[in-house]
């Protein structure tokens, strides 16, 4: 196995450059719709949008340790949704929650809000207005908060650190357990074996990101597969849509991550189908985070 | 003219026509309707803390008219002469129907749900919000905008995902509504299929505040948008659905709204900015009467003439009484840190923090 950090995969350099442009275009498209403030005052999250989350995949950002929380930018209330009381309503896992509505069609949700006498009653809300403080209404974990941002434009959910200013970050993302299983459900360990029979293999990999001075694994923002150069599946982390009642991130070529899909694995997560055909095939994995820190391996085998 | 020879003359005629007036104008009650106070219970923790089978014997769960209760952090059965079955207390959450409860703490996973004899009758497996409606068993999944159904013995039948987070849920024997905050309105079947999915519009910006499915899933009802929030009625079948009715609402309620059908399927309530909404699904005719508060709870199971409507605001709660279809009776108000209403025709129970009550409605027709 050759594992190579940034920038020193033989391959892929017109690529990653690429990725990068595209990974600042669409913050810049996002930020020039709609620039958001972060809602909270410590960037401590334990969850980031896309990630394994309980059965489903992340839909925004969660922080843990907060206090009060901020609207985000200019708007007014659309809803406030309070926590279900005995023998009325349903038990909203947001909790306490308020959902802001802005400009050009963007709403901010904020969730486990111990109350919403801040929000109650008041149609105007500028950005940096307390919306309230962090309680223990919603799923989860007490005084941990939910934001979301959702594009009604474009009927999806955005990941949040598109729109909210950066924050420095220069660990990359971790890339590990790389797994290829064959048609006939045959795992593969890549790095631990040479040669494979040609046909159909499904990859799969544990690929975490980390953050300066914030404790945790995250979801990453990209992740490539490419195998002898030719890029087989490339999973943005940008936005969730919806198809038939299922949300799943969406691929360059189509494909439709679902949660069962994605996360399917109950310890790694489903990247891609890869044809091996006879010969050397070099099997490369990239994943970006949204600071534009990149990791990638790649692994050598002899297909027979 | 003399006028005081006069006078005695317009006194007289005077007080005939407010004697007259008073039996002919005002508009009468349709039937001898009289409110007859039945019993009142006291709730006491008949159960100690962790317990999850009750000490009365299981048999008596079985017996016809056993209801659930909600009251602050206890919850139980009780039956319809007043008996308490089973009373827990718990710092946890809890959903509890005539057929089945549950107790779950806010990390909640794979969560028991229970008989009301305490036996186990399935386990949602998973993490999320269980919720129970009648015999139907909801999961709502972390994130907001996920729910899930499961069937007997714990099978998931379906779930269903969407883009915006859910604020308006009903189901009913023949499926399910919910409502999201991008104004998303969608309704399937007790197998999940999409019976239909939309967005209403006709509001300057798109939210769902509250939704409800008739008994026979034929009717769905629904409050949405912001400036010129309405009220629509949606009939549903073979494969098409159609808005059969629809009016603009006075002010902009920017919270959950209260929305249902009554058993019968004849009427629809629908809660507005102070006001709660009587729709005829027979006559097609809406009207209402004026609330100040919020909605708790409003003719499910009504008896043949009267329904009854439970408002709160703050900590006092109104509880009214409706002559169909919009002529209020009765009102009275009273200081509660919780309370619930259950109307099962002609019989009321008011829960009220500590306590529980049956009022009987006399002289319904």
């Amino acid at each position: 196995m050759k594992i190579a950090k940034s920038g020193n995969l033989a391959r892929g350099g017109a690529r990653r450059a690429a990725r990068a442009a595209a990974i600042v275009a669409v913050a810049l498209c996002c930020s020039t719709v709609s620039a958001f403030e972060w809602p909270f005052g410590a960037f401590k999250p334990t969850s980031l949008f896309g990630q394994r989350a309980d059965g489903v995949i992340g839909r925004g950002i969660t922080l843990e340790g907060q206090e009060v929380v901020r609207a985000s930018g200019h708007g007014t209330t659309l809803v406030t949704i309070a926590k279900n009381g005995n023998m009325t309503g349903f038990p909203s896992t947001l909790g306490n929650f308020a959902v802001l509505s802005h400009e050009d069609g963007l709403l901010s949700a904020y969730g486990n809000l111990e109350a919403l006498d801040r929000v109650d009653g008041r149609t105007q809300i500028d950005s940096g207005t307390i919306l309230g403080i962090a309680g223990s209404s919603a799923w989860g974990k007490p005084k941990d908060v939910f934001f979301q941002v959702i594009d009604t434009k474009r009927k999806t959910v955005l990941n949040p650190l598109l729109v909210l200013p950066g924050f420095k970050d220069t660990r990359g993302p971790v890339i590990s357990n790389v797994l290829a299983i064959s048609g006939n459900n045959q795992p593969f360990a890549l790095g631990s074996v040479k040669f494979v029979k040609q046909g159909k293999y499904r990859v799969y990999a544990d690929v975490t990101d980390s953050i300066d001075g914030v404790a945790g694994e995250f979801a990453p923002f990209r992740i490539s597969v490419l195998v002898n150069g030719k890029e087989y599946a490339s999973i943005p982390f940008e936005m969730l849509q919806e198809d038939s009642g299922k949300l799943y991130l969406s691929s360059k070529d189509s494909r439709e991550y679902t949660w069962a899909a994605l996360y399917g694995d109950p310890t790694r997560m489903f990247l891609a189908d890869v044809p091996l055909t006879r010969g050397r095939a070099d099997i490369s994995i990239i994943a970006c985070d949204i600071a534009g820190n990149e990791r990638s391996v790649l692994f050598g085998v002899q297909v027979e | 003219m003399n006028i005081k020879a006069n006078l005695k003359y317009v006194l007289t005629g005077s007080i005939a026509f407010l004697a007259i007036y008073m039996f002919v104008a005002a508009k009468p009650m349709g039937s001898d309707i009289y409110f007859e106070p039945a019993w009142t219970t006291n709730l006491e923790n008949t159960q100690d803390p962790g317990e999850t089978a009750p000490k009365t014997p299981p048999e008596a769960f079985k017996q016809a008219g056993v209801e659930a209760f909600m009251l602050g952090e206890r919850y139980g059965f009780f039956t319809a002469d007043g008996k308490i079955l089973s009373s827990y207390a718990t710092p946890n959450r809890v959903s509890a129907t005539p057929v089945a409860w549950a107790t779950y703490p806010e990390d909640a996973r794979d969560t028991i749900v229970r008989t009301p004899d305490g036996s186990p009758r399935m386990t949602v497996s998973g993490s999320g919000f269980v919720h129970l409606d009648g015999d139907r068993t909801f999961l709502f999944l972390p994130g907001g905008d996920a729910v899930s159904q499961y069937g007997e013995g714990g099978r998931l039948l379906w779930t269903r995902e969407h883009i915006a987070p859910i604020t308006a849920f009903n189901s009913s024997p023949a499926g399910t509504v919910m409502g999201y905050a991008d104004g998303y309105l969608a309704c399937v079947a007790p197998d999940g299929t999409e019976r239909f999915g939309f967005y209403p519009g006709g509001s300057d910006r798109e939210v769902i505040f509250g939704a409800a499915l008739s008994e026979d899933g034929k009717l769905t009802a629904c409050v949405s948008g912001i400036d010129r929030q309405r009220f629509i009625l949606v009939r549903a079948s073979g494969g098409q659905h159609k808005i059969i009715y629809h009016t603009y609402l006075k002010g902009n309620l920017r919270r959950k709204a209260f929305v249902d059908f009554e058993k019968g399927g004849n009427f629809a309530f629908f809660e507005s900015d102070g006001r709660l909404g009587i729709f005829d699904c027979k006559k097609n005719e809406a009207s209402g009467i004026p609330v100040y508060g919020e909605v708790v709870a409003a003719g499910e199971c009504p008896g043949a003439a009267l329904f009854m409507v439970l408002v709160k605001n703050g900590s006092r709660y109104t509880l009214s009484a409706i002559e169909r279809p919009d002529h209020l009776v009765a009102s009275v108000n009273f200081n509660a840190n919780d309370a619930f209403l259950i109307q099962r025709e002609g019989a009321i129970y008011l829960g009220t923090d500590g306590s529980i009550s049956r009022i009987d409605i006399r002289g319904l027709k």
